[in-house]
């Protein structure tokens, strides 16, 4: 379970959560939706533990281990995509997802040498080989084409049923496709 | 293939020209003067002879084992402190005084103080060192700097370790910049321990040889030697960047 109860959280002056309440329960599936700067990301970073809010209380669920896909892909540069994947996972895994994600000719190439919906791919495909309890998406179809939208969201509800799942999205298309609850900010 | 031909063939171009260069102004400089400058001739037959020598060849590896021995030990301590430097900021306030002071005390002035603590044998390599040593931590240290934060948070929140973060992402993005380093750092190896063993004169050194030269007025030799130096420094630079090339990630 994910709480925050009256949390405050400012960048310098800018204040961004303002007594701020949330619960998520364990295998709920939620996508934080408002307008521009209203501290969708934050609250993800806050749920990673990359931020620390000035007051208020965040109760996540002990040693629960997150996999996370950010608004950038942030892939190694100097490891193939293989390596990339198995860093976090599983050979056996990261071989199958990409076998489903129909990328396998691309595990032995760069970062570099990807298109960005394809580094996009291997980013969400990083996260699900690498398994965990609690798995955050922001934005995660940002330049994928549409045909390669469905296949990765049928490998995302694959490997995270069961799990707990927060994203961030702008568009109504990836909350559908991830059977997401909406919570507005 | 083409273009590589046409480099060597401009790199062979260019050194004949200085070579050119030095026999016409030796010719004009020695009209006027009492102790003539060797030409070119002069210096390869000096060359030619001294490599016939076995004392030569023994010098070239008393100082190839010299300026070695200071520049690894430069790699390996100046690597391991930009690193610490690079990661806990109490060390890089800690060790900031002593690179500034390495930098900018004036390698001759090191030489002669070390010259009083300093055994013979080791002070080409103590010098080599002292001259590469903040090089490769600068180096190492900015290399640290490039670092991408983004990949750190990433790594973190999925849960590797600290030295996972070390191994598999600060020490390749430092690797570059520590090759950049080694490069750089070999000249300056080279040109400061030969140095110190002209000032100190450890037995059967290349500098050693050259200081005797200069004492017999045997100039040619002189220049001889120099010339080995340039041609070492060359070779052991080019061995540097055949062995470890920049590996390119696309």
């Amino acid at each position: 379970m994910i709480k925050f109860q009256n949390v405050n959280f400012s960048y310098g002056e800018k204040k961004v959560l303002e007594n701020f309440d949330l619960i998520i329960k364990t295998g709920d599936r939620v996508c934080l939706v408002g307008e521009s700067g209203i501290g969708k990301t934050t609250v993800l970073r806050l749920i990673m533990g990359l931020e620390k809010a000035q007051s208020g209380t965040i109760e996540i669920k002990k040693n629960a281990k997150i996999s996370a896909v950010f608004q950038e892909d942030r892939l190694l540069p100097f490891k193939t995509v293989l390596e990339n994947l198995t860093l976090f996972g599983n050979f056996d895994i990261a071989n199958k997802i990409l076998q489903k994600l129909g990328m396998v000719d691309t595990k032995n190439k760069y970062p570099a040498a990807l298109s960005g919906g394809m580094a996009r791919r291997i980013s969400i495909a990083r996260a699900l080989a690498s398994g965990g309890d609690i798995f955050i998406f922001d934005e995660p179809f940002n330049g994928i084409d549409e045909e390669n939208v469905k296949i990765t969201a049928e490998l995302i509800n694959e490997y995270t049923k069961g799990k707990t799942v927060v994203m961030v999205s702008h568009n109504k298309r990836d909350i559908e496709l991830l059977n997401a609850q909406i919570i507005n900010m | 293939m083409k273009n590589k031909v046409k480099k060597i063939i401009s790199s062979i171009a260019a050194v004949v020209f200085w070579i050119a260069v030095w026999h016409i102004l030796g010719i004009i400089a020695n009209k006027n003067l009492l102790l003539k400058i060797p030409l070119p001739y002069d210096a390869v037959k000096a060359f030619v002879e001294a490599a016939g020598e076995a004392e030569f060849w023994q010098a070239v590896g008393t100082s190839l084992w010299h300026i070695a021995a200071g520049f690894v030990a430069a790699l390996i301590i100046g690597g391991a402190l930009g690193m610490l430097s690079g990661n806990v900021s109490f060390s890089k306030t800690l060790l900031s005084p002593l690179i500034h002071l390495i930098r900018s005390v004036p390698v001759a002035a090191f030489i002669i103080l070390a010259w009083l603590w300093v055994p013979n044998a080791i002070l080409p390599s103590f010098i080599s060192f002292l001259m590469v040593f903040p090089i490769v931590f600068t180096h190492v240290e900015a290399g640290l700097l490039s670092v991408d934060n983004r990949l750190i948070e990433m790594a973190r929140v999925m849960g590797m370790s600290r030295f996972g973060i070390i191994k598999n992402i600060k020490v390749p993005t430092v690797l570059p910049h520590l090759r950049i380093a080694a490069v750089t750092g070999l000249g300056f190896a080279w040109k400061s321990g030969v140095a110190a063993e002209v000032i100190c004169n450890p037995t059967g050194s290349i500098g050693a040889l050259l200081s005797d030269a200069k004492i017999v007025i045997d100039y040619p030799r002189v220049f001889a030697v120099t010339l080995t130096i340039v041609i070492l420094s060359l070779i052991l630079e080019n061995i540097i960047k055949l062995l470890w090339r920049e590996k390119k990630y696309d």
